[in-house]
């Protein structure tokens, strides 16, 4: 198919299939209803992916998607400030936020820890994570990395940077079945979770 | 748990061709060559999701095809699995829908398996015998996959750092990562404990019951790092501690040197380790009672019957041992698949028979 296609649509197709569950088949639909939808209907998605990269940029204080300096959950306050939930990706956050149940702030890593993988502690936001508790005013750090390998090894590993700065570390614990990852837990569990944490 | 049907399609030497096994003992005969390991193997395939044999799935295609199909109609529920092997990939569906793990077939399917080279693992070296009761772990609780994957997976992470140099490593990090590691290592060991000792409860009735006589059979766990009693969390600091003395040692070498990936299960019979004691007729029967007993585990853990494949049963057993074994396969509640060279008398009586000739099974009228 691609051979016969314009080199353009081809690459477009070939950042589509980047996406997760985008396979060959459904980026090819995708572009070749785009080109259907003729100019007007291209230029209006292409201004949107241009101002997305224009305008939102990471949090600078949990690393979520912002279009200031914060995001509106560190805006909100409402929220308590003392309270931080360590998570991985912004999909995590995003399953946290559905059950409505967590009041405080989050703070985003960026991954997990896996030296088989070359990710060092360096390569993730952990020392922001450090900043936010030695600026004061944080009471519990609650390290919701996934039950999985690196989830695990991340957790210990922020337990004990944050040791030496007295605040409380905890991890969800109760019901989370091994090697799951926040992101895929339905509400009820993680609720349950959240409300079981532990002293890590 | 039952095969109802098996449809093979270039599989290995086997014809296309729809097997339509019977409910109890299904008895395959023929000479070597003909296709029976073939059959054994997509059997123990569609449980474990892997062969025996070999780890690459090419392996398993007919050559000069592209890929191989195995399908399967199981009960209860009448489940279809379907399997395609092509491109050094596996897809396979459950009632149409893709799984999401290759343990969603253990639920559904259960195989206790004796493959040809099982026995000579009470010779060889300790990985053999640790992956038998590993595998029968797994079985008996398909989500200690899970736990077993996530402990080699710490193991791989921890022998990463020890690759760095000595000098230049995070030592915080190692210490995290330490303390994971010896956290799953005493989950595994509980779970490695708690299927041994199920294995250990019935063993020595099923080795006698086919040996005709006790052959004082004793099984126990060895590990260095751990006594059989401890505690979780005091096996957990007992592992850690071994960690933090072997440091140094570990960073020579490059790999964690301590915890259960270095330890082994002792086999004994009448008071000797059957590694290098016991004669090739007393390993063979050893191992069938190894595998009946992990079906009956299973049964009454489960409530459910596996499915029990025992590949060239009566080989190496005198008449007397072979006897005994038919007569624990009468007793088998579930369904079985016994492959061998010769017929025998006893099994036939009871057993659906099938040839295996050239990579065709065909039913033998009774
Ligand atoms: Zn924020």
């Amino acid at each position: 198919m691609s051979a016969v296609l314009p080199s353009a649509v081809v690459s477009l197709i070939n950042e589509l299939r980047k996406l997760p569950g985008v396979g060959e088949k459904t980026a090819t639909r995708y572009v070749l209803n785009l080109m259907l939808r003729g100019p007007e209907g291209v230029e209006a998605l292409s201004e949107a992916l241009a101002s997305v990269s224009a305008q939102v940029t990471p949090c600078r204080e949990c690393g979520f998607l912002a279009d200031g300096e914060l995001c509106v959950l560190c805006l909100d306050e409402l929220r308590d400030p003392s309270v931080i939930c360590v998570i991985e990706g912004i999909a995590d956050l995003v399953s946290f936020e559905k059950i409505g149940e967590f009041r405080g702030r989050y703070h985003i890593l960026g991954g997990a820890i896996s030296a088989l993988r070359g990710i060092g502690p360096d390569k993730l936001r952990i020392a922001e994570l450090v900043n936010r508790v030695k600026a004061g005013g944080i009471k519990e750090v609650i390290v919701a990395t996934s039950a999985d390998a690196e989830g695990e090894t991340t957790a210990l590993y922020i337990r004990k940077t944050l040791e030496p700065y007295g605040v409380r570390v905890t991890r969800p614990a109760t019901g989370i079945p091994m090697g799951s990852s926040i992101e895929f837990l339905d509400a009820v569990t993680l609720m349950r979770a959240l409300k079981g944490r532990k002293e890590l | 748990m039952l095969i109802k049907s098996l449809e093979l399609r270039n599989f290995r030497n086997l014809e296309a061709q729809i097997f339509n096994p019977g409910p109890g003992i299904n008895l395959i005969l023929g000479d070597n060559g003909q296709g029976k390991t073939n059959l054994v193997e997509a059997i123990s395939f569609l449980s474990w999701m892997r062969s025996f044999r070999t780890s690459r799935s090419v392996e398993m295609i007919k050559s000069g095809q592209d890929a191989a199909w195995l399908s399967a109609r199981i009960d209860p529920g009448g489940r279809q699995m379907e399997v395609q092997l092509a491109g050094g990939m596996r897809k396979v569906r459950i009632d149409g829908h893709p799984i999401k793990a290759a343990r969603d077939c253990l639920d559904i399917l259960a195989v206790a398996c004796l493959s040809p080279d099982d026995p000579a693992i009470l010779e060889g070296g300790p990985s053999g015998r640790r992956q038998l009761l590993d595998r029968f772990m797994v079985m008996r609780r398909p989500t200690m996959g899970i736990l077993l994957s996530t402990f080699e997976r710490l193991l791989k992470e921890r022998n990463a750092l020890l690759k760095a140099d000595a000098g230049a490593y995070d030592h915080k990090l190692l210490e995290a990562v330490s303390e994971a590691l010896a956290k799953s290592a005493a989950e595994l060991l509980a779970a490695r404990f708690e299927a041994l000792d199920s294995i250990a409860n019935r063993l020595p009735d099923i080795l006698a019951q086919m040996a005709g006589n006790d052959l004082g059979v004793e099984v126990g766990y060895q590990s260095k790092w751990f006594p059989k009693d401890a505690s979780l969390s005091r096996a957990q600091n007992l592992l850690l501690q071994a960690f933090h003395q072997r440091r140094d040692a570990d960073f020579a070498l490059g790999y964690t040197t301590a915890g259960p990936q270095a330890d082994d299960m002792e086999v004994g019979l009448l008071g000797l380790p059957t590694r290098g004691h016991a004669s090739r007729g007393q390993k063979k029967v050893l191992m069938l009672a190894w595998k009946v007993s992990e079906a009956l585990e299973y049964q009454s853990l489960t409530g459910q019957t596996p499915v029990l494949v025992l590949d060239d049963a009566f080989a190496d057993l005198d008449a007397s041992r072979q006897a005994g074994v038919v007569t624990c396969l009468c007793d088998y509640a579930g369904q079985s698949f016994i492959t061998s060279a010769v017929a025998d008398s006893g099994v036939l009586a009871n057993a659906s028979v099938f040839f295996a000739k050239q990579g065709l099974l065909s039913a033998m009228e009774a």
